[in-house]
């Protein structure tokens, strides 16, 4: 994977993709939100300090999907009423994406769904209700109100400063998941599956004192 | 760099220090010193509840210790008791929130000295209503089908530790179990949110040997919903091989009675006229008689003799000796014959049989000849009776087949019956007991 | 041992011994083996003894 490299426009730093095709990072330096334009990279805001994370996961983390191995190249940050979760973008050796949520060490993995999936109004997916994509029958579980509390990395969309987001997490009878995305106007349908911490086979994790 | 996930907080409401050790997944701490409940993601740390202390479950295992289950290290940082009322009756739980940085969090729950290791379900179970009058509602998940046991509202009454969820003393929520053991399925739903969690039945020495606690796990008292049976999987193979010990028996019997020759190796029929009055012995012995030879082939087996005789209302004794003709041994023994029969006010009556039938264990090949002294009762020709003597080879020991029978039924009637009663005294404490009316 | 693993010793040995009854001829009856009867016998039966006081049992039935 080639890592392009840019100079950020705030404080000059060095600031290299993990990614190529990243549409959007953070400088790791000045942690201010860097948009890209082809090479130029135009800064959109700042990301305000982060408090250290619980989760294991970091930036560079590598694991393994499915055989598919993949690295770890940007987050997003939610916070709701019990807690935060974090979404790591991750990047397979074919340079496709994907998105392993982890919330309280609970794992997922997912992708974005094509367009042409139906995805139901917000005022329909209620609790209880039952969807079926790509033949497989989903149940939702969950309806969260959160809100974005920041970035890290590479990222394959422009997201930022998101003031409230509406989440819809659904269930499969197999361990299938999906997640409807309510923050866009054509809301956005993640699929995938949970999976167990050590399937994932993690590398350069964080470590923490006395584990 | 290395993250700390432990770090230390001032109670605002008393000063106590807490520890916090699952860093920012902790939402709730608990000050057991004044027994409040703080926010952990308020940086001043607001009081939500203050509870009054009850100690209805005691706490094990302590907070911050660490045990090696499954191949990894969990840490306690939490502990609740939560309570349900069943027929106006309190029954109350311990739960232990395990912590492991990159694995996540699991539950161990203790009841009466009953242990559950329960994680929480990613997947969504399938319920079925009972499907006749009499059965259970079932749910359905991985594969595999539980009997729904208890559905009940369960309180939390004490918090101790830290959570990563809100939790308040009073919180109520709706569980139901179902138990296919030694695992057990439950729901809890509030609001219309229900989390399924997954439990498997261990023992205290278990726990107590993964967190080295002191001394012994408190002793299980009755039966839990998931706990295994006695005999788990044996029972069905017990009885299979008891079927298959069976079909061995039946078919041994079949080639035994029904297919073996038993050939007659002699036969022949004897009159005795009793004398008038009782006989002395050397009287009794002159009317003796000795059957003519025969020869017994094949290995030693055992001798059939059947005395058939027609007597009505009178018995008979005969002495009856075996003897080797080239040999000299001899196997001496009686055998007597009754039968009564008669009318009266209830009908037809008889009792005893006009024939006797014996085994002369293990006896070798040979020639032989057979020695009887027959008695009855004194009274001339009126007291005559004929019998006829048939000798037969290799005749199979009936009584043996049944003792067999009987033998290799004990084990699997026992282990049925305590199986039973297992079963019995488990469902007792489920919804479905035939103690009175239940929720 | 596991139960199964019990029963089925147990119900092989139960079997053997049924096995073991019926090839050697095994019965309840357990008759005197008595010291070598002589030739005589078979001419004159009444001078026989059995090796057992059998008796004249005066048994009167109803």
């Amino acid at each position: 994977m080639t890592r392009p490299q840019a100079t950020c426009p705030n404080c000059g730093a060095r600031v290299e993709f993990r990614w190529s095709s990243a549409v959007q990072t953070v400088c790791p330096f000045c942690h201010s939100i860097l948009v890209r334009h082809d090479v130029d990279l135009e800064r959109v805001g700042t990301v305000a300090d982060l408090a250290p994370s619980s989760s294991p996961i970091q930036l560079g983390t590598g694991g393994r999907y499915h055989q598919r191995a993949f690295e770890v190249v940007g987050r997003i940050i939610y916070e709701w009423e019990q807690g935060g979760w974090n979404e790591w973008h991750v990047v397979f050796n074919d340079s496709t994406s994907g998105w392993l949520s982890d919330a309280q060490a609970e794992y997922a993995v997912s992708c974005l769904a094509a367009d042409s999936l139906a995805r139901p109004a917000e005022a329909n997916a209620a609790l209880g209700r039952h969807f079926t994509w790509q033949g497989k029958d989903y149940q939702v579980t969950t309806v969260t109100h959160a809100r974005y509390r920041g970035v890290e990395g590479d990222l394959p969309f422009e997201y930022w400063d998101k003031a409230e987001v509406v989440f819809v997490d659904l269930k499969s009878d197999d361990g299938g998941c999906a997640t409807l995305d309510y923050s866009e106007e054509t809301p956005l349908l993640f699929l995938g599956e949970f999976v167990e911490f050590r399937d994932l086979a993690l590398t350069n994790l964080r470590q923490f004192d006395g584990w | 760099m290395v993250d700390a996930l432990v770090r230390s907080l001032t109670c605002p409401q008393c000063g106590a220090t807490l520890t916090v050790r699952a860093g920012d997944h902790t939402v709730t701490v608990v000050c057991s010193h004044c027994n409040s409940i703080l926010d952990a993601k308020d940086p001043s740390l607001k009081v939500l509840q203050r509870f009054a202390a009850k100690q209805l479950v005691p706490q094990y295992i302590p907070l911050g210790a660490r045990g090696r289950w499954r191949g990894t290290m969990w840490e306690v940082i939490g502990f609740q008791v939560r309570t349900i009322r069943v027929q106006g009756i309190d029954y109350s739980w311990g739960e232990y929130l395990l912590f492991n940085p990159y694995e996540g969090f699991r539950y161990l729950t203790q009841y009466n000295g009953h242990w559950n290791d329960v994680i929480v379900l990613k997947t969504v179970p399938k319920v079925y209503k009972a499907r006749a009058t009499g059965a259970k509602p079932q749910a359905v998940v991985l594969g595999e089908t539980f009997q729904h046991f208890q559905t009940a509202t369960a309180t939390t009454t004490q918090v101790v530790g830290e959570f990563p969820w809100t939790v308040r003393v009073g919180d109520k929520v709706d569980v139901s179990d179902y138990v296919d053991p030694p695992r057990i399925l439950s729901s809890e739903s509030t609001a219309g949110e229900t989390t399924w969690s997954m439990g498997e039945y261990v023992t205290g020495d278990r726990i107590w040997q993964a967190y080295e606690l002191p001394g012994s796990p408190p002793d299980p008292i009755g039966v839990y919903a998931n706990q295994p049976a006695p005999y788990p999987g044996s029972l069905g193979r017990v009885w299979q091989a008891f079927a298959a010990f069976l079909g061995v028996l039946l078919l041994a019997a079949v080639w035994r009675f029904g297919l073996s020759p038993h050939a007659v190796v002699y036969e022949h029929v004897y009159q005795y006229v009793p004398p008038a009055t009782p006989p002395s012995d050397s009287e009794a012995a002159a009317a003796a008689l000795v059957t003519d030879t025969f020869t017994l082939n094949g290995r030693t087996s055992a001798l059939e003799l059947t005395t058939e005789t027609n007597l009505d209302n009178s018995w008979a004794y005969f002495a009856f000796a075996l003897i080797n003709d080239s040999t000299g041994t001899t196997y001496d023994f009686g055998r007597e014959v009754a039968y009564y029969d008669g009318r009266d006010v209830d009908g037809y009556w008889s009792e005893g049989s006009t024939r006797d039938r014996v085994l002369i264990p293990s006896v070798p090949s040979g020639r032989y000849y057979v020695r009887v002294q027959p008695e009855g009762p004194p009274g001339g020709t009126f007291r005559a009776f004929t019998y006829r003597l048939r000798l037969r080879r290799d005749v199979p020991w009936g009584m043996a087949y049944l003792l067999a029978f009987v033998l290799l039924a004990v084990p699997p009637a026992f282990v049925l019956l305590r199986s039973m009663t297992f079963e019995h005294t488990r469902w007792q404490e489920s919804d479905y007991s035939d103690t009175g009316d239940d929720e | 041992m596991s139960t199964i693993r019990l029963y089925l010793l147990y119900g092989g040995l139960v079997l053997s011994l049924l096995g073991a009854a019926e090839y050697r001829g095994w019965s309840p009856l357990s008759p005197t083996e008595g010291k070598t009867a002589p030739k005589t016998v078979r001419d004159n039966p009444g001078a026989y003894r059995p090796h057992y006081r059998g008796g004249a049992y005066y048994f009167r039935g109803k």
